[in-house]
């Protein structure tokens, strides 16, 4: 599903290159729940955004089902990511001035859904993920858990292929975070693929494969 | 007109004031030695007449761009502003499937919906207001359609412009940067 071979990031610092990334290799097959680990700094998230194809400034060959990613241009790669990848964040994103159902039906409005086919979708979601009764409350009268719940709701709202999570349980207590990696599991079972940037080794757990980081290589895999 | 043609003018009036001979005398229906003097064409009589009114037509002409100008700033500040506030919610539209297009829509639909409520409550003022103009007004009523609607028009044209530069620059927010904020 998705191919690195010989991904490189740096920032210029002066007439000196830092690296974020460097060479790095890695090939991800469909339906496996990798988790990307190491310490703060080591190339973690900027990896994931790379994979989701938010950031463009790069080097190297990405391949995602055969498709030349490195050779793409921004709106195409827009396009491409727009039709197989949702997104998990740490501090859950929900537009805060939107009720629970806007911000699920937000991704679809952005993908040339009908509107009675955007709301046929979002009910069958928050069917699956049982919380049509919150449907018209806001995020802020949401606890964080169900704020997660609510921004992996939004990631699969599309029927993405790939999940990409950022340190989905950071900002949760234990109970609430175990709620949320069993979704992730749940959601793998059911043949979608998850990329998670974890600290935790418990959530690693849940995945089949750990992708560690250190200074920008790959430490193991 | 000059003042040396205003002279030759006076001038002339003053040899076309005829007299008639009566008895070996001159009889002058008007006295000869009669000064010619404030000599004015037709045209200037009418400038005169109306130049206050000019005056007033041109001074709230250009208040009324004046007023304009800030107005196309104010929105352009407001817009600007709105903006940098919604970098956040901009960078996680576009992290979700927003294309520049969407944006731009997003937040010209935002300042242009103040700008209707503006013209909106303008207007009402302008139909109550206009009717205390109506002594310097001529050939147009307070109330003219046409006039109303050229205005709203105008507006909302310098209304959309002043949304679209900010439009432009939401549209250069990079999701990258705009997840990280806090």
């Amino acid at each position: 599903m998705i191919s690195l071979r010989n991904v490189e990031k740096h920032f210029a610092q002066g007439m000196t290159k830092n690296y974020v990334l460097r060479r790095i290799d890695l090939d991800i097959k469909p339906g496996e729940f990798v988790s990307i680990m190491g310490p703060s700094g080591a190339g973690k998230s900027t990896l994931l955004h790379i994979l989701g194809m938010h950031d463009h400034s790069w080097s190297g060959e990405y391949r995602f089902e055969d498709v030349a990613v490195h050779s793409l241009k921004p709106k195409q790669r827009s396009e491409l990511r727009n039709r197989n990848i949702g997104f998990v964040f740490q501090s859950y994103h929900l537009l805060d001035d939107q009720t629970v159902f806007e911000n699920l039906e937000l991704p679809l409005s952005y993908r040339d859904v009908s509107r009675k086919d955007r709301q046929s979708i979002v009910c069958d979601t928050l069917d699956r993920f049982q919380i049509v009764g919150k449907k018209d409350l806001y995020p802020t009268q949401l606890s964080g858990g169900q704020q997660q719940l609510v921004g992996i709701a939004r990631a699969v709202v599309a029927n993405p292929r790939l999940i990409l999570a950022d340190e989905p349980t950071g900002n949760l207590h234990s109970a609430q975070g175990k709620e949320i990696m069993d979704m992730f599991k749940r959601l793998n079972d059911e043949g979608t693929t998850i990329i998670q940037v974890t600290h935790s080794e418990t959530n690693a757990a849940y995945g089949n494969r750990i992708v560690r980081l250190e200074d920008g290589w790959i430490a193991g895999n | 007109m000059t003042s040396h043609s205003h002279l030759a003018l006076a001038r002339c009036i003053a040899q076309g004031i005829v007299g008639s001979r009566f008895n070996g005398f001159w009889n002058w229906e008007i006295d000869r030695d009669q000064p010619v003097y404030k000599v004015r064409t037709m045209e200037d009589v009418r400038a005169f007449s109306v130049s206050l009114y000019s005056f007033s037509s041109a001074s709230l002409g250009l208040f009324a761009g004046i007023a304009l100008l800030l107005a196309a700033i104010g929105i352009y500040g407001v817009m600007s502003y709105a903006v940098s506030l919604r970098t956040q919610e901009i960078g996680i539209r576009m992290a979700l499937g927003a294309r520049a297009i969407d944006v731009l829509k997003l937040v010209v639909r935002s300042g242009m919906a103040l700008a209707i409520i503006g013209v909106i409550v303008g207007l009402g003022g302008a139909f109550a207001i206009t009717r205390l103009m109506a002594g310097l007004l001529f050939g147009v009523s307070p109330t003219d359609g046409l006039t109303f609607s050229l205005v709203t028009a105008g507006l909302l044209l310098v209304a959309l412009l002043a949304c679209y530069l900010p439009a432009r620059h939401a549209t250069k927010v990079d999701p990258l940067v705009a997840l990280r904020y806090e």
